[in-house]
């Protein structure tokens, strides 16, 4: 298992359009792959999931991927992060 | 208690009419369609045989799919009726509903507990929506309200196959939709199937709801109190949006008179499109160019039926409210040179983002929300000047649509030459990362201010000397010369455009834009307002952007008066001390003009 931690950097914070690509990201890993915040821990790969973790702008996020290709979710997962999850805002 | 309220709505339920704010005018007849979200979804908690654990899977799966294609349908028509823009309202639910990680944890709850799929479904659903209700970040508490459409979507297909009520607005004719309350969403979505009409029991006039509805052309009524449980499902009903009415049971007599009233209101709406093309010009030989204001580029349809120099004034804010998401710089672009391109050859007015006041903006965050004087407060400019960079986006936005016709920026809420300055810069660098991209713009593009603050009528003379033209909003105008907050139900009698100070001051301004030789429009609600016509073209205004279905009287009175009269009967008005006067005036004069108004539209046009 890998743990490994990010910041929202989307203005929006993980709303609905980030959310979806973050889900579609997650989807194509074999590997379980979690997001932990506080006390919340959910599934990456459901929608629904993401959007009750209500990550806004700033937050912190824990991943916690475990399974063959672990270490590359977490990498791309947090790649994609750092580019706002492909939203076309600047800073 | 509970004893006491059962009364009052059988009380309620007695009347035949039920009032409330009309909120958006027109007529619409029809069934009511109550909201799904309020109709009760009742089923129990049933144990289930071992044998019966595929087949529940099943029917979830079958139900599931069933939502998707009436997503997916309602997604087709929302783009035909209104573009493609507005269709990704539909896109957080589609992927809500496709949710294959939740649908796992349905499927094992069930296999583990024996239990009927409905439950199941409902209780997993809950839980997210209780968790996300829990969580303190209120700007995800719009998703709260798409997950939940959703459930009852799937909840009532999943029960229709015991029973079969359908939870589809059926297809039988005109409805007339009635929730609790309304969202823009809503409005969009149902609007494009056959819904007639919207009621409400929450919400005001200057919800964004109603400023949507008038928008749109779509009567709505709000604020009747208990609507839902007072109304059934099917049952004949009249909007009479125009006086804030609903009509229960209202008969064939009824029904006819209504009908009477619509058929007058499209005669006169024909005669209106048969002059769309004659030229706005005063009986003396004045051109006053009259142009349109509006929200959305939906709009275009109603301004091309009516006719107008093109868009004096368009409110860019709704794209921003609509979406979940701040909108980018290229869906700005597409908005807005989807509206040049529409109308290549005629001026378009882009007013920069006006939210603040009274169209808050959670999604900068909370601060303002919690304003004590929000329409003196972090608003408009204020807003752009101190997030340069959403200001930039929008302005390389219009920029950019800029290159494929004539547009115009116009800058709303300056109430310092420093802000104009200030303002000018970040156009300035707009233009300077365009360069650098590559990208075409209108290098010349015109810039003026919306004035609407005392400070800048006052200094029109100096800030003429830094923008292009000028364009009067005397609804704000109005609220900060008097001192009046103009959504105050109280004080609702000391806000008035005709105060000889708001005249005064508009004649200051066109004044100030004279002697610098730069032009003037008006565009706030005076100008929609077929009395005050008389007035402005003798003040000396050079541009008239009233909503679109006020083109048509308005080009009508415009064709029919004289500006050197005019300007006489602006000269006394000048000169009058009370409110009071000046109203009686302005009536008096239009009545002379023009009277039996309404019956004589046809004459009028000859």
């Amino acid at each position: 298992m890998i743990e490994k931690e990010f910041e929202i950097l989307n203005h929006q914070g993980l709303h609905a359009r980030p959310a979806t690509a973050l889900v579609s990201l997650a989807s194509k890993f074999e590997s379980d792959i979690f997001l932990i915040r506080d006390d919340k821990k959910i599934n990456a790969k459901s929608i629904l999931g993401v959007l009750v973790l209500a990550a806004e702008h700033g937050c912190k996020l824990k991943i916690q991927a475990s399974g063959v290709d672990e270490k590359a979710a977490a990498e791309a997962i947090i790649e994609l992060s750092k580019n706002h999850f492909g939203m076309d805002e600047k800073d | 208690m509970l004893k006491e309220n059962n009364n009052s709505i059988k009380e309620l339920h007695n009347k035949s009419n039920l009032h409330g704010i009309a909120a958006s005018p027109g007529i619409a007849i029809g069934k009511a369609y109550i909201n799904i979200s309020k109709q009760i979804l009742n089923f129990s908690k049933n144990k289930i045989d071992k044998s019966q654990i595929n087949n529940e899977i099943e029917r979830l799966k079958v139900a599931k799919k069933e939502v998707n294609s009436e997503l997916k349908d309602t997604q087709k028509k929302i783009s035909q009726k209104y573009g493609d823009e507005y269709c990704d309202i539909i896109d957080s639910q589609i992927s809500i509903l496709n949710d294959s990680e939740i649908e796992r944890e349905i499927f094992e709850y069930v296999s583990e507990n024996l239990l009927n799929i409905e439950y199941v479904y409902k209780l997993i659903i809950s839980q997210y929506i209780e968790l996300l209700e829990n969580s303190k970040s209120e700007f995800f508490h719009e998703r709260i309200s798409d997950i939940r459409e959703v459930k009852n979507k799937v909840l009532l297909k999943l029960l229709a196959y015991n029973k079969t009520p359908s939870n589809k607005i059926k297809k039988d004719g005109p409805k007339i939709y009635i929730a609790r309350y309304l969202t823009p969403n809503d409005i969009i979505i149902h609007s494009s199937e056959n819904i007639v009409g919207f009621v409400a029991e929450e919400g005001g006039l200057t919800s964004h709801v109603s400023i949507l509805a008038r928008t749109l052309d779509i009567p709505m009524v709000l604020g009747i109190n208990k609507v839902t449980s007072i109304i059934k499902s099917n049952e004949n009903i009249v909007l009479d949006a125009n006086k804030g009415v609903l009509i229960r049971n209202p008969g064939t007599n009824k029904i006819k008179e209504y009908r009477e009233e619509q058929k007058k209101h499209f005669a006169i709406e024909k005669i209106f499109i048969q002059h769309k093309n004659d030229p706005t010009i005063t009986k003396d030989g004045k051109t006053i160019r009259l142009a349109a204001n509006i929200n959305l580029p939906v709009e275009l349809n109603m301004v091309k039926k009516y006719g107008g120099d093109g868009i004096g004034l368009y409110r860019t804010e709704y794209l921003y409210l609509m979406k979940n998401d701040l909108p980018t710089e290229n869906e700005l672009f597409h908005e807005y040179s989807h509206i040049v391109k529409e109308l290549p050859n005629e001026e378009i007015v882009i007013r920069t983002i006006d939210l603040g006041g009274d169209k808050m903006y959670l999604k900068f965050g909370e601060e303002l929300s919690k304003e004590r004087n929000p329409f003196m407060g972090y608003r408009a400019i204020r807003i752009c000047l101190d997030k340069p960079d959403f200001f930039i986006t929008q302005l390389k936005a219009i920029l950019r649509a800029s290159h494929y016709g004539k547009v115009k920026i116009m800058i709303p809420m300056i109430s310092t030459i420093e802000e104009i300055l200030n303002a000018k810069k970040y156009i300035q660098k707009a233009k300077d990362i365009l360069i650098k991209e590559g990208k075409p713009f209108d290098e010349n593009i015109k810039v003026g201010i919306l004035v609407e603050t005392p400070s800048a009528a006052f200094l029109a003379n100096r800030f003429a000397k830094e923008v292009d033209y000028f364009s009067i909003g005397t609804n704000d105008l109005t609220q900060y010369m008097l001192a009046v907050d103009r959504g105050n139900e109280k004080i609702n009698e000391l806000f008035c455009h005709y105060d000889p100070a708001i005249i005064g001051a508009i004649k200051l301004v066109i004044k100030g834009a004279q002697s610098n030789n730069i032009k003037t429009t008006v565009c706030g609600e005076i100008a929609s307002d077929p009395i005050a016509t008389i007035l402005l073209v003798g003040l000396g205004i050079d541009t008239l952007s009233v909503s679109p279905i006020f083109l048509g009287p308005i080009r009508t009175v415009i064709r029919n008066i004289s500006y050197k009269e005019s300007k006489k009967f602006a000269n006394k008005i000048l000169k009058m001390e009370t409110r009071q006067e000046v109203k009686l005036a302005i009536r008096r004069e239009f009545n002379k003009n023009f009277p039996d108004w309404e019956k004589n539209y046809e004459s009028l046009l000859k």
